[in-house]
């Protein structure tokens, strides 16, 4: 893939979401948070595609720039569960060397009460999955299960679920998908390397990192546009040093979590070393608390009128509140560290800060 | 205008020298010539430890061959000082001289000061202090009122310097003063003068740290005559000069790992057996500082390529200070510590050396107010 390549598909994206996912347009989306008719110009687009490798008909996107696409469409709160079906869809059939399912694909990267049980000729499907996102949307579902200890990749249709509806703080649909001895065909039950899916919950980790900082973005533009446009005390909010000191914390918080990021999603590929656990980590750490204390701040100097539906800065502060606590909140990853670096003891820590993976 | 800083990694090359520099570091130790301290780019003056840095090659890394320089990248040095940092070792004698007066004279000096300081600099022979802030002028840098008056070839100085590092026992230091009167362009009329601190006419009085420790001083400037060939770049540039040399003062590792000694020095008395509770609060911290480092390798990175982010420097800057000051109140709450200066328990002595140090870290090199108020300035909201 080529630099071109990449600048093509952000161009197209931006000039899609400018035009068409309006305020009014994601506002529209509430319930359940898609838009249909969007999504599927996305897909005109073949961005929903751009992960996969050119055999496939994809263009190799690396992950630096799918967190890109992924950020930039979060900066518009596009209402679609861009993560799963751009980023985590495509690489989970790369890794099952299969084709992408048509229509719009979701996937649940934790399902610990999902059973398989059987054998080829004869799969059988028990239990459900909760907080999946756009499940009542969704065509098709991937998932992830152990079984016999090893892994299968599922690839599960919407005729084999029923819905109990969920949402998080945004609107987003996540919802229960429940299977009752459902009978899946050998094409279904597709082998997997073991530790995929746990590397799958690590992607969606880098991916809600990015739509965090994308949302982020969003409300700091909101906030800057804002206090330059409002004037109280005969001065724009902006001359205020109160104003500009707590909009230079966010920058300051936004910048890190934004940096760890694009770290972790240049290492995620990477061969596996001790600092590609740590990048992740660290980013999801990171981004979940710029995503408390930027949405805090946004609202703060947006004073009660950002308080309220009438104004769009919740599109992107409910998504932040949302999204921290999806794919492990700082709690999490932040214990995971900590037991890591715990167990490598005090000497390790310094090795373990300056590793590179390459 | 945007803010933005592109994630940078540091290149492969690197890590030969990261080697090198920790052989030569686990050496130091093992013939127990340091010992471990928080902020010692601060309080760790040892005239012989920067000696063996010169004799590796590792100061004056990146200046001309021709002035005692190795030409190195900048990242190299990146290398370098990080390692130093976080090993805690004593590197306050040549800090100021390598990281900022050095630049200043190679950037702005004439071909006679360059070969007159930098191969002593180089060699660790020549050692620099700061002479910018005074009684009346902290944050507030062109209300300078130490002056230089035009004499018959050269210049006559008076007025007084404070929170010059090391001035008592350092070689020279770059004087920030007014050559013109204040006018209604407050920035200009500012000049840069390279002095002797030995010279008649100077009187340097210690301001001893809240520890006790002797590293600040206040340095009285009493008709110091000194010739034309002394004047740093142009006369009036001074405060062009003074700001470009602020860029280098906050981009480096030492804003974030001051006191990194004491993350390790808890990890080391926790063992392998903290909880859950323990484990979330350190994690917390680790995942900071591989945030902070990613920061300010992508800031050197930009450097490295001729950029300017001098905002993103400030936001760094802002972001590091708060957080090595955070990150020891967090280390205090872990276990019980009785933070002691000069205990024989490691902790408790970084610690101690960390909380008295501390309400310096978000003041020097400018305030975390004062550098908010730069980023707001990047962000367009002034």
């Amino acid at each position: 893939m080529s630099d071109e390549i990449g600048t093509l598909l952000l161009d197209s994206l931006e000039r899609l979401l400018r035009d068409q996912c309006t305020p009014e347009r994601v506002e529209a989306s509430e319930e359940g948070g898609f838009d249909a008719e969007l999504w599927q110009q996305i897909c005109e687009l073949e961005l929903h595609r751009a992960a996969l490798p050119e055999a496939q008909g994809g263009v190799e996107a690396d992950l630096p720039l799918m967190i890109e696409l992924l950020q930039l469409a979060a900066s518009y709160s596009l209402p679609a569960p861009v993560a799963e079906a751009m980023l985590l869809a495509p690489w989970l059939v790369t890794q099952a060397n299969i084709d992408l399912p048509d229509g719009l694909v979701t996937v649940a990267a934790r399902c610990d009460q999902l059973s398989l049980s059987g054998a080829a000729g004869n799969w059988q499907l028990s239990g459900d999955i909760g907080r999946v996102p756009a499940g009542r949307f969704a065509d098709q579902l991937l998932v992830a299960v152990s079984f016999d200890g090893a892994e299968k990749l599922l690839i599960l249709e919407s005729s084999q679920w029923t819905v109990e509806v969920g949402k998080n703080l945004a609107g987003e649909a996540r919802d229960r998908l429940s299977f009752s001895n459902q009978q899946l065909t050998d094409t279904q039950v597709v082998d997997l390397a073991v530790g995929t899916a746990e590397k799958l919950w690590q992607l969606g980790a880098v991916a809600r990192s990015g739509q965090l900082v994308g949302a982020l973005r969003r409300a700091q533009e909101l906030s800057h546009n804002y206090v330059q446009e409002r004037t109280q005390f005969g001065r724009p909010l902006a001359k205020f040093q109160a104003i500009q000191q707590q909009l230079a914390l966010l920058a300051a918080d936004l910048e890190a979590a934004s940096v760890m990021t694009g770290l972790a999603a240049l290492s995620f590929d990477k061969a596996t070393a001790a600092g590609d656990l740590l990048d992740i980590a660290s980013a999801k750490t990171q981004a979940g608390q710029a995503a408390g204390m930027g949405a805090r701040i946004a609202h703060q100097v947006h004073g009660a009128m950002g308080f309220t539906q009438e104004y769009p800065l919740h599109h992107a502060t409910r998504r932040l509140w949302s999204w921290r606590d999806e794919y492990g909140n700082e709690s999490v990853w932040a214990t995971l560290i900590g037991s890591q670096v715990v167990a490598a003891g005090g000497e390790q820590l310094w090795p373990l800060l300056t590793s590179t993976s390459r | 205008m945007p803010v933005r800083l592109n994630p940078a990694v540091l290149p492969a090359a690197t890590e030969t020298l990261r080697q090198q520099v920790r052989d030569f570091l686990a050496a130091e130790l093992a013939a127990k010539r340091f010992v471990p301290g928080c902020d010692k780019w601060l309080g760790g003056f040892d005239l012989e430890f920067s000696k063996r840095l010169a004799d590796n090659g590792w100061l004056g890394m990146t200046w001309p061959k021709q002035y005692g320089g190795h030409e190195r990248s900048a990242l190299d040095r990146y290398v370098v000082t990080e390692e130093l940092l976080a090993a805690g070792a004593p590197v306050a004698a040549h800090w100021v001289g390598d990281r900022q007066s050095g630049p200043s004279l190679l950037r702005y000096g004439t071909e006679q000061q360059k070969q007159q300081y930098l191969p002593a600099m180089a060699s660790g022979e020549h050692y620099f202090a700061i002479g910018m802030s005074e009684p009346g002028s902290g944050s507030d840098l062109a209300s300078a009122r130490t002056k230089a008056d035009k004499i018959d070839g050269g210049w006559r100085l008076n007025g007084r310097k404070i929170w010059c590092s090391s001035a008592h026992r350092v070689d020279s230091f770059i004087l920030f003063c007014r050559t013109q009167a204040p006018s209604d362009d407050r920035h200009a009329g500012l000049s840069q003068f390279l002095v002797d601190l030995k010279s008649p006419g100077i009187t340097i009085r210690p301001m001893n740290l809240l520890s006790g420790e002797h590293h600040f001083n206040e340095v009285f400037i009493d008709n110091v005559e000194v010739g034309d060939d002394c004047l740093l770049g142009k006369e009036g540039d001074g405060w062009a000069q003074v700001t470009s040399e602020l860029a280098f003062e906050r981009s480096g590792p030492e804003r974030f790992l001051s006191t990194f000694p004491a993350l390790v020095a808890v990890l080391k008395r926790l063992g392998r057996d903290a909880d859950r509770g323990q484990q979330l609060v350190i994690g917390r911290m680790v995942a900071q500082l591989r945030a902070l480092r990613g920061m300010s390798v992508s800031v050197a990175a930009a450097l490295d390529k001729g950029e300017a982010p001098n905002v993103e420097a400030a936001l760094v800057k802002d972001l590091g200070t708060r957080f090595e000051g955070d990150m020891v109140e967090q280390i205090r709450l872990l276990l019980e510590t009785q933070p002691e200066y000069g205990s024989d328990d490691e902790l408790d002595r970084l610690l101690a050396e960390s909380f008295l140090h501390m309400p310096g870290f978000t003041l020097r090199g400018g305030t975390n107010e004062i550098l908010r108020g730069v980023v707001a300035r990047g962000l367009g909201l002034r």
